[in-house]
This record gives C-alpha cells, structure tokens and sequence, in this order.
C-alpha cells in the first residue's frame, strides 16, 4: 500500500514538473497565454512555488497585465523573499506604474519586532520554530533528570527562540491582505457603494493594504496612509490563498478548470 | 574752529596742493530723512576741519564714517582724507549746505557749497484706526499697510497693544477681528506678539508695545471690511487691578478686481520668482531622475500654482508631489517635485518653464521663467546578469529595457501539504513525551526512595508467580507459604518471616479486613502448617486448590485495599 502510495506521489509530481515544463515551452514560443494556463493550473492544484509564481509573472507582463504580473512576484517573494530575479522584475513593473507606489508596510509591532526574519522563508522559519520548540522539551526533560542551571538558561534562550520564530512563522504564514490593483482609474471613495465622492484613484499595479472587505468593496490603505473604498473586483489579492486573479488575460482553460475545483 | 578731527594724519609727501570738496548721492532728498555729505581733503598734514551751520538741516558733529587712501601718480604720491558726515533736513525746499574748511598742509581750504532740494515726507496712508478707550495707560492700534490693494494681493495687518509705563497687563491669547472676504495665514500671533515687542515714545509717555502681525489675501473685489478688535486684559495700574475689554474701530480696504488673465495665468498675485534643479545631471535610460521646479514670492502660498511643464521628448514624466516651504521667514514658496524617466539615450533638453503671476506694483501680469537643464541619459545598461531563481543560478540576459527571463525549477514541484497536522505533532509530541518522561522518571525514583511502595507495587505479581511455582515444586507447601506470607508482606511493609495463620488472623484484624477476605489466608496458612509440621506433602489437587484459593483471595486482598486507598 505504502509502495503504491509512494508511486502514486511521484507519478503525480512527474505531472506536476510536466506542466510547469509546459508552461515554460509556450512561454519560450511567445505563446503567453498557453503559459498562463499551464502556470496557473500548478497555482490552483496547490502548487506553491516561487519560481511559478515568478514566471507567471512573466507571462503576465508580457500578456501587458501589469497588475497581475506584480501580483504574482509579489507571491513569489512571499514563498522565497531572496527570489533576486522576481524582486528585479518586480521594481521593473512597479517603476512603469502611474503612481509607483511602495509596498504598503506591515503593522509596526511586526516592522519592530520581526525585522530580521524578512528574508527567511515560511517554511525556514516554521521547521526553525518546531526544532527550537522540541529541543526546549529536551533541554527541560533534562534538565528534570539532571538539574542544573545551565539547563535553565539554555531552556530560557530556547523557548525564546522557539517563540520568536513561531511568531515570524505565523506571521509569514498569514500576512497582512495586500491586493493589487488591476484597472487603471479606479475610483476609491470615501465611503463604501458608488454614492460617496472619490478620495482618489487606484492605477494598475498600484499595491494596497485591506483593512476590511463588505458586500462586494474592499476598505484598502496606500503606504501613504490614504483610505478610501474600491469594488472588489478591481483588486487581486496576493494571498495566501492563491486565487487566479480575475483578469482581461485570463484564459478560459483556466476559468473552466477553477469552475471544475469549486 | 570747531569740529576737530581727533586723529590727524602726519604726512610725508612730495609737494602737492591742499583740497577740501563736498558731495551728496543725490540733489533730493526728504524731510526727516538723514542723508549723508561726503566731505573729500587732500593734502599732506590735515590738522583740522570746520563744519558749517546750515539753515534748514543739522549737520551732526561728528563723522559716520572715515578713511584715507595714497596714490602714485607719476611719481607723485598724494593723498585724501574721506569724511561722512549726516545730515537730517528740517523743512522742505531748497536747502544751501555751506561750504566746508580745513586745515591741510597749514594752509585753510574750503570746499564749494551744495544746493539740495527736500520734499514733504510722503504721507502715510490712511490705514490706522486707533482705539485709546478712555485712558492713555493702555490703548490698541490697528492698521494695515495698504488701503487699497487687487485681489489676492498681500496686505499686512498689523494689531498693536500700547502698554504704558508702569502698567502691569496680564492678557489672555489674542483673537482675530472678524475677516470677511479675507483669506488669512494661519499664524501663531501669540507668540509672534512677545517675539516682536519694543518699547516707543508717544505723546511724551513711555509704552511697551506688543504688535501681532495677519497677511491678508482679499478673496474677493470690493469693500471689504476689517471689524472692529477686541482685546481683553487685566491691568494693574497704582495698585488696582481691573478688567479691561480694548476695542478698534472697523475700517474697509477698497480691493480692485485683477485685469483679464492671461493664458496660463498661475492665480498668484505678488512678486514670484521660479527655478528648477535635476536631484543628478546624468542617469540611465529607464532610472528615473527628479526635477524640482521650485516657485517662491510674497504672495499666498496656498494659491501657488502648479508650474506647467510642457511635454519633452523621450521623458516619462509623473504627477508632482507638491512640498511647502515654511512660511516663517523669506518669501513663502513650494517645490513640486517630478519624477521624470527617460526613455532614449542621449542629452534630453528640459526647456524652461514659465510661471505667469499677477503683480500688483506693476499692476500687470508677469511671467518669470527657469534657465533651461539637460539631463544626459546613458544608453541601459546591457551587461550580462544571473538571473537567480529559487533553485539557484540558472541563465543570463541583457537587462535594463526589459524584464529578467523566467527560470526553470530545479526542484520537484509538489501541491502544498496541509501543516495542521505537522504542526500539532510537532508542537504536542514534545509536551506529551515530556509528560510521559515525567512521569516514568517520578515512578523510577519512588521506587528508588519508597521501600513501602516498591514492594506494594509488584506485590501481587510475585505473589503469582511464586504461586505457579508451587505447582512444580516438590515442596509445594512450602513454596505457598512464602508465596502467601510474603504477599501480605510486601502489601503491608512487613517483616516477610515470622507470621503464623494466627498472627496473620490477628494481623488482618488490626488492618480491619473483613473476614470473608482475611478468611481465605487464615485456611491457606494453616493448611500449608500441618503440611510442613505433619512433614507430610499436599496432594496437587489440594495445591490446586490452595493455589486457587490463594489467588482469589489476593486478588480481592488487592482490589480491597485499592479502594481503601483510595476511598
């Protein structure tokens, strides 16, 4: 059964690698859309991988979908923040926006707190923070056969440890809703429907911060602290989840197959 | 002779001619004004000088300024003596200064005289409204220095308190007299006021005087008037104190509609000037660069306009973030910053830029406009780079113009896994084994420490075995008997050898045993006696029996005691 299971996994992962392997071919053909359709089918079986995010990316910029190519370096470097090439392409899109505006910035306690862990990724920092947890349990079990205090003290830096890297963990792993915008001259008002007067406008590309999302409109914050409410629907959210952003290059392979998942 | 120079100067020069003559900057001049006569002498030994009396002007007595100077000509060296003297003009007309004296050389020369004009002082205009309110211990001024002005054009308010000498006033922030039709500049005139004090004679009497300074802008054309000032204090004055409520009267200034703009007229109106600067002479195509159009003048810095910049070939040019200059000191002003990218190689001209404003000394529109830049743009960069995925280092690309190319994975890729699991194992099973480890190693030394409880805890067990034992042995009856005696033993912590069947009767009945429990090892005992003193064996369905009886009764021993435990 186990052998099965093991075989089943690697014929599953050999499909995987296929698709991906798909995608990059269309892509080095210049046939872009096929490239989306095959990167974003890895994206919604739950692949989570930053070098598929990453030339999604591409395949989107050269798709002239700016928003969504920022979208998904975005998620690159939410899966590997040393990912060089997507935070490259990534300042190359975000400079041919209208507003080239900044990465809204996390909450200051987490700015404060966790400014060291940017560059670790999730899954760094999550096996970081179960191995600090389980040598703590280690250090106290012996240090219950055996007392001594530098036992203690190393149970202390331990659980210290473990506690901060959980915190990271947690924090990468549910990060602040950022979403990007896909529609040059969205209006963003000040109050929530169509009625209220615009505060300003959402261009394509533009990142944003959700503060909160009601009956269809989003409550979004720019880096430099503007407020205002947009529709949904002219937002793509980098996740996670990683939902296909709902875009004019989205091919209809694609639709259809995240219409079979729901 | 009157009016000597202290200083004379003691020369030794080649013959020359001794000289006095006097100037003036100009032939007008105005009453009340102090202007000042320069007085040049020439000659070696100057030992004094006789200042004249002048009708209609006093000549003050002693110089504002001096100096001397040598000069080679032709191998002659002569020199000067340069006096400053002021004069202020009493009366208007034609003035005659007198002509100057000196003694130079030990000869005495005067100088020519001088025919000035002196005009009237121009009058103020009439722009002061003046409230003394009863007394002339305290009394409050307003005024404006303009009764007429264009629409938007600056006008200075000032609001001044008059505190005679020896009042002591204590007064509270001041307001403002109502404004209508008036955009003002948010001011801190409070602190303003007690920055700017002086003190001033008027009518003989000393004050202290606390001005608080408004701009103005008329917002509209018309009469607009200025209301009346209120300015509330509590004066002290030969001993009593009182309230005091001090109140202006209201005035109007006439403010004149601005003439048909111009195309690209700003909206400001004053004395402007524009400049711009790049943040770098040079960058790379596509690396934006910032250009900082800075407008500044004494107008309203909230009405500066933004600077329109025309379209330039082969620049990408953004929206300006617009920053304010202090309003404190100097000519208000903004700076609207571009973020320009180009998009070409080569020298891009940035033409100058034009800022159209209405001034109303001229009463016409002006432009003023910035000298032109060029910014000089250096072809992308094409040498080659890594592009780094994930996985590692994987190929390369000219970049610069365009986006890095994507990257194959190295690794095989895989649907996420679910981390709720994981992550409850990984965090519970370390608490549960410690737990666990806990606990084993809390029983281990128990067993170490608690005699009583290491033979308690594996009492029964032994017990049986020793029992199963006794089936085989030849002496069955003995084997019981420690089987038995040595159960109830390690039970109670007792001495294994020494107890009868009696001594185990009694003993059970100072544990309160109940006899249907204690009754069975009574049987067992006493049947495992007569056996080993009659030196006669049991039979093995006896032992079966025994061994049965043996077993039940420990196990009911057992349960017994557990529940006395734990009851």
């Amino acid at each position: 059964m186990i052998t099965a299971l093991m075989v089943s996994l690697s014929f599953c992962a050999g499909a995987y690698d296929d698709a991906f392997q798909r995608g990059n071919t269309a892509y080095e053909q210049g046939d872009f859309a096929a490239a989306i359709a095959s990167y974003e089918q890895l994206v919604a079986e739950g692949v989570v991988d930053a070098d598929v995010f990453y030339n999604l990316g591409n395949a989107y910029y050269r798709e002239n979908n700016l928003g969504a190519a920022i979208m998904n370096y975005e998620r690159a470097l939410q899966v590997a923040p040393r990912h060089s090439a997507a935070l490259q392409n990534l300042e190359y899109c975000v400079a041919q926006t209208q507003h080239q505006w900044g990465k809204p910035l996390p909450p200051p306690w987490q700015e404060g707190l966790l400014m060291w862990h940017d560059n670790w990724t999730p899954g760094a920092v999550y096996r970081l923070a179960v191995l600090c947890w389980i040598a703590f349990w280690a250090v106290l079990a012996a240090r219950l056969w055996k007392p001594n205090k530098h036992l203690t003290q190393a149970a202390i830096v331990l659980a210290l440890a473990a506690a901060a890297f959980a915190t990271s963990a947690y924090a990468k792993f549910h990060p602040p809703l950022i979403a990007v915008g896909t529609r040059d001259n969205t209006p963003v008002r000040f109050g929530l429907g169509g009625e209220d007067a615009t505060s300003f406008e959402l261009m394509q590309g533009d990142r944003v911060v959700i503060d909160a999302r009601r009956q269809g409109w989003a409550q979004v914050r720019t880096i430099d602290g503007e407020r205002g409410w947009v529709e949904e629907s002219a937002l793509a959210l980098v996740g996670p989840p990683y939902t296909q952003p709902a875009t004019k290059a989205a091919p209809a392979n694609v639709q259809e197959l995240n219409e079979s998942n729901v | 002779m009157r009016g000597c120079l202290p200083v004379l100067l003691a020369l030794s020069l080649s013959s020359y001619a001794a000289t006095i003559s006097i100037s003036t900057e100009s032939q007008t001049f105005t009453k009340g004004v102090p202007f000042i006569v320069e007085v040049v002498i020439g000659g070696r030994e100057v030992t004094g000088i006789d200042l004249p009396e002048c009708e209609g002007a006093s000549i003050g007595r002693a110089p504002a300024y001096s100096s001397s100077a040598f000069q080679d000509v032709n191998g002659t060296i002569t020199s000067t003596i340069t006096l400053g003297y002021n004069v202020t003009p009493d009366r208007a007309g034609a003035i005659v200064i007198p002509p100057f004296k000196a003694v130079a050389d030990g000869e005495t020369v005067s100088s020519q005289d001088l025919r000035i004009t002196v005009m009237d002082a121009p009058k103020p205009a009439d722009s002061t409204a003046r409230s003394t309110s009863g007394d002339r211990a305290l009394f409050t001024e307003i005024k404006t220095d303009k009764l007429e002005a264009y629409q938007g054009e600056p006008i200075i308010l000032t609001m001044e308190v008059w505190i005679g000498e020896g009042a002591a006033v204590r007064y509270e922030p001041t307001g403002f007299p109502e404004l209508t039709g008036f955009y003002a500049l948010p001011r801190d005139v409070a602190s303003e006021g007690r920055a700017l004090e002086r003190h001033e004679t008027r009518d003989g009497r000393n004050y202290k005087v606390v001005p608080f300074v408004q701009i103005l802008f008329p917002a509209q054309s018309g009469e607009l008037r200025i209301g009346p000032w209120t300015w509330s204090c509590s004066i002290a004055f030969g001993g009593r104190a009182r309230s005091r409520d001090v109140k202006t009267n209201p005035f109007s200034i006439n403010v004149k509609p601005l003439p048909p703009p111009p195309q690209g007229f700003s909206g400001s109106v004053g004395k402007y000037q524009i400049t711009s600067s790049l943040s770098a002479p040079s960058t790379d195509v596509g690396v934006p660069s910032m250009l900082t159009v800075n407008v500044s003048g004494n107008g309203n810095p909230d009405a500066i306009g933004l600077p329109a910049l025309p379209a330039i070939d082969g620049l990408y040019i953004d929206e300006p973030k617009r920053k304010d200059n202090a309003i404190s000191a100097g000519p208000a002003g903004q700076d609207f910053v571009f973020k320009i990218t180009p998009q070409r190689a080569g020298d891009i001209e940035i033409p100058a830029i034009s800022y159209t404003y209405f001034d109303p000394e001229l009463g016409s529109y002006q432009t003023a406009q910035t000298n032109p830049l060029v910014l000089l743009v250096r072809g992308a960069k094409k040498e080659e780079q890594v592009v780094v995925g994930a996985g590692g280092e994987f190929k390369k690309e000219s970049l610069g113009s365009d986006i890095l190319d994507i990257v194959p994975s190295t690794r095989t890729l895989a649907p996420e896994h679910n981390l709720t699991v994981p992550t409850m194992l990984g965090f519970g099973a370390p608490v549960v084994a410690y737990l666990a480890f806990g606990i084993a190693l809390r029983r281990q030394r128990r067993f170490a420490t608690d005699r009583a409880y290491a033979r308690k805890y594996g009492a029964l067990k032994r017990a049986s075995e020793l029992l199963e034992k006794a089936r085989q042995s030849r002496k069955s009856a003995d084997v019981l008997y420690h089987a038995v005696t040595g159960y109830v033993a390690d039970e109670f912590d007792l001495p294994e050898t020494g107890m009868t069947s009696a001594e185990a009767r009694l003993f059970f009945s100072s544990q309160r045993v109940p006899d249907d429990i204690a009754e069975p090892f009574h049987k067992i005992l006493k049947a495992c006696e007569r056996a080993r003193y009659a030196a006669s064996e049991l039979s093995a369905d006896e032992v079966d029996a025994l061994i049965q009886g043996a077993k039940t009764g420990m196990e009911r021993l057992d349960q017994f005691l557990r529940q006395g435990r734990a009851a």
